[in-house]
């Protein structure tokens, strides 16, 4: 009888444990510090098998705490960051580096460049209106079309459980929530990130330490190739 | 002589002795007596409790009909008893708990401390028993790669164990530029220029069996909780195709052009990506372009 009673209370008291963490997991997602998971795959119509393939299986990572922000790509090619200052929800510097390869390099960005860098998604147009609905990483997400000027559209699904500021990510700015997963489609085939994972644990100030070590810095001119690789110079130490 | 000995036997054979003549009636009147006096003999203590055993009778039990029926019958199956169960099963739901904690706990702190780590050069956690050979490019060694940073698994490798020698005569366990850093605390490897193509292209088959087989077997490779790429089966086959040698050791003619196909790949991406830097892989249209409509 006594063995009985501890196991009913033991049961109990694993079943409150696993609502409470249940419970914490899905809270909190609109808090200071977020990460999501992006898992890349790529579908080809035909010829499978191509260069897509060193990118088909790889991971994108948003990092976003209290001032600062990082997108992260990881894929065989290559592997590249974007990290992002920024204080009061206001944008204040943007770094992007190669992390990858024999020739690292970065180049900053101001406010204004990184406008000019996503100039694209300048008239983005978000319609909403679709009744359509997955789950994604447990979270219910609807279906939006985001269509830019030139009639080139990303089909996104949202969930408005989890929101944050999108200066990283232009393309969803008028979302009103936060992406879980998008495809954009070519006559090829298409591309499609979804989410694997999203946390709201805190994340690690060396997250956000960009490894510019052995970098070349070189200056962003828009809209002009040949000069991106002119004033390169070589970082030595981590900032 | 004969004749006498013959005499003796039959002499002997002749031989017989008359018993008393009331030898055979006393022998019955004694049997009669014993039989007349047996009936007041007190019985052995023996024979008491066989007796009280024989008359022993016990009242049979009342019809259960579930028992008949079946419905009971599962109750004599049970070889242990019922607090044996109950405390088996406290334990093993203990057990279940704890992997199910320390599962959840486990996942939990990576969101600090193994993310903090991609900021460094990356880490590797399934390589082994390895070391680079080979270069990516021509003219490329290890020497002229300072960051060329790789670590062996703790379940490979002892620690303070020697490693092989490196092509050009370095040996892993040296830590400075151009060699092979070990890491024996927690079995991971850093990336060959952090570069996973690179890593993952530039190793002779021989000494790098074991990476290329779990990489190749688990189509995974992860740097750590929130990066890590998964291996398309395509890129399995590529990759297979690219290790095949000939009865002589050398690379086939298949392995030369498949390690060709990706060097190609690698100076499209760099142009696309490195010469404009207008274009960003991380955003879908820009990359889902070049992957989808360069190639």
């Amino acid at each position: 009888m006594k063995i009985t009673s501890c196991f009913v209370w033991l049961l109990a008291a694993m079943l409150a444990q696993f609502v409470l963490v249940s419970a914490s997991a899905q809270s909190g997602k609109t808090g200071n510090s977020i990460s999501i998971v992006y898992e890349i795959s790529v579908t080809k119509n035909k010829h499978a098998g191509g260069l897509e393939e060193t990118y088909n299986g790889g991971t994108k990572s948003i990092f976003i705490n209290r001032n600062k922000a990082r997108i992260r790509l990881v894929s065989l090619m290559r592997i590249q960051s974007i990290f992002f200052d920024h204080e009061n929800e206001t944008l204040k510097k943007v770094t992007v580096i190669k992390e990858s390869g024999k020739r690292k390099y970065l180049f900053r960005l101001s406010p204004a460049e990184w406008k000019l860098y996503n100039k694209k998604y300048d008239s983005l147009v978000c319609d909403t209106s679709f009744t359509d609905s997955l789950v994604i990483a447990g979270y219910r997400c609807r279906k939006a079309v985001l269509t830019l000027e030139d009639n080139r559209s990303v089909t996104v699904y949202y969930t408005d459980s989890i929101r944050f500021n999108y200066f990283a990510e232009p393309l969803f700015r008028y979302l009103p929530g936060t992406a879980l997963q998008y495809e954009f489609h070519t006559k090829k085939g298409f591309v499609q990130f979804k989410a694997a994972t999203v946390s709201d644990q805190k994340i690690a100030g060396d997250i956000f330490k960009i490894p510019s070590k052995g970098a070349q810095v070189r200056k962003f001119y828009p809209g002009k190739k040949s000069k991106a690789y002119e004033e390169e110079t070589t970082e030595e130490e981590d900032q | 002589m004969a004749d006498n000995s013959n005499n003796i036997s039959t002499r002997l054979q002749q031989h017989g002795i008359e018993p008393p003549a009331d030898a055979f009636a006393k022998a019955w009147q004694a049997i009669v007596q014993q039989e007349a006096a047996g009936d007041n003999i007190e019985m052995p203590a023996e024979k008491k409790i066989f007796s009280q055993l024989q008359e022993h009778t016990i009242p049979a039990p009342g019809f259960d009909f579930d028992v008949i029926s079946g419905k009971k019958s599962k109750r004599s199956v049970h070889l242990l008893p019922a607090a044996w169960i109950r405390a088996a099963s406290v334990i093993l739901i203990l057990t279940v708990g704890g992997i199910f904690y320390f599962n959840w706990s486990n996942k939990k702190t990576p969101v600090t401390n193994s993310v903090a780590a991609s900021s460094s050069p990356d880490t590797v956690h399934q390589v082994a028993n390895r070391n680079f050979t080979d270069t990516f490019k021509k003219g490329e060694t290890l020497n002229d790669t300072p960051a060329a940073i790789i670590a062996m698994s703790s379940n490979s490798i002892e620690k303070g164990q020697t490693q092989p020698a490196l092509k050009n005569g370095l040996t892993p366990s040296r830590r400075k530029a151009g060699t092979v850093k070990i890491n024996n605390n927690n079995g991971e490897a850093r990336l060959y220029e952090n570069d996973l193509l690179l890593t993952l292209v530039n190793y002779k088959a021989q000494d790098w069996q074991q990476f290329f087989t779990k990489a190749v077997t688990d189509k995974k490779i992860t740097l750590n909780k929130y990066s890590y790429h998964n291996l398309s089966d395509n890129m399995v086959a590529m990759l297979q195709d690219m290790y095949l040698v000939k009865s002589s050791g050398k690379p086939t003619r298949k392995a030369r052009k498949t390690k060709k196909k990706f060097e190609k790949w690698r100076s499209k991406d760099e142009k696309y990506f490195d010469k404009d830097l207008q274009k960003n892989p991380s955003d879908i249209i820009d990359l889902s372009e070049f992957i989808l409509k360069n190639n």
